[in-house]
């Protein structure tokens, strides 16, 4: 893969850690997609009959739980992948975007929050979609917790894809939440329950959230990577640390 | 009250978090390189 590499020394063998060229370049397209998007849902959607121009928070809103929502499954793919094959890839992948997943989730709650107030008079209220959605975060918030204190690599990655794929099935439960239980919160906005004036725009923000998270996912993943190999690196100094000091050890 | 403090701050919001996470990324990615070139521990 060509790109900038990073070389990490190894006991002796160093290991070549590529990040693509693209990377930058591709962060600076989306966040420059993300405001293009939602110009045009400035410039070109009408207001709402009965939300007024509340409805541009629905570019925002709406993208960020969609994206939160691919994020988690592939976190459910790559933590199955792991289990199944058990290569550290898998795990780190899953890592990168269930951590990308998180922070849009923590995205979501917080502009459906300031949509909330406006419309139905309360910043939160214990609703189906709401503490579903919360629950999603806290799972994934304890599932990056445990990632950060599980020094054990192994073990981690297996922990870590056990929780993600419980995690990732409370994704559908979040989405269907609307229809099994009566909520506060409306109908799944989709480009099917939307009228044509708002279609467009959604879809764009949605293609530009995506593009953003992929560009997330894909740097946390390099980043994870060269962490990877540092913390192999410090193990095997640790272990060579370890066995001077028992050979001194077996002197005394 | 009027409806565009709460369409600010939640476009505000947005652009606060998404652009502080990709500064965490790249904040996490040059203590990594510079833990790989040996000048400090992660």
């Amino acid at each position: 893969m060509k790109g900038d590499v990073m070389e990490v020394k190894l006991e002796g063998e160093s290991r070549a850690i590529a990040r693509p060229r693209w990377l930058m370049p591709l962060g600076l397209i989306a966040f420059g997609a993300l405001a293009s998007a939602q110009t045009f849902g400035f410039i070109m959607s009408p207001p709402d009959r009965d939300m007024g121009n509340l409805e541009k928070i629905m570019y925002v809103h709406v993208p960020a739980a969609w994206t939160a929502f691919v994020c988690f499954f592939v976190v459910f793919v790559e933590s199955v992948r792991y289990l199944w094959t058990s290569q550290e890839r898998h795990d780190l992948i899953a890592a990168a975007a269930a951590e990308t997943g998180a922070a849009l989730t923590a995205l979501t709650l917080m502009l459906g929050s300031i949509w909330g107030r406006p419309t139905w008079g309360v910043w939160w209220t214990w609703d189906a979609r709401l503490t579903s959605t919360a629950v999603l975060l806290v799972v994934f918030v304890g599932y990056l917790v445990l990632r950060a204190f599980t020094d054990d690599p192994v073990r981690r990655a297996k922990w870590s894809a056990a929780i993600g794929i419980l995690g990732a099935l409370n994704v559908p439960i979040v989405y269907m939440s609307v229809q099994w239980w009566r909520t506060l919160h409306q109908l799944q906005s989709s480009p099917h329950t939307l009228s044509p004036a708002y279609t467009m725009s959604l879809r764009l923000n949605g293609i530009a959230a995506l593009l953003l998270a992929f560009y997330f996912i894909t740097t946390r993943y390099h980043v994870a990577r060269l962490e990877r190999a540092n913390e192999e690196l410090a193990d095997a100094d640790a272990l060579v640390v370890t066995d001077v000091e028992t050979l001194e050890a077996s002197y005394v | 009250m009027s409806e565009w403090p709460y369409i600010i701050a939640a476009y505000g919001v947005s652009w606060f978090v998404l652009v502080s996470f990709a500064f965490y990324l790249m904040a996490r990615d040059r203590r990594a390189r510079r833990a790989a070139r040996g000048e400090s521990w992660p």
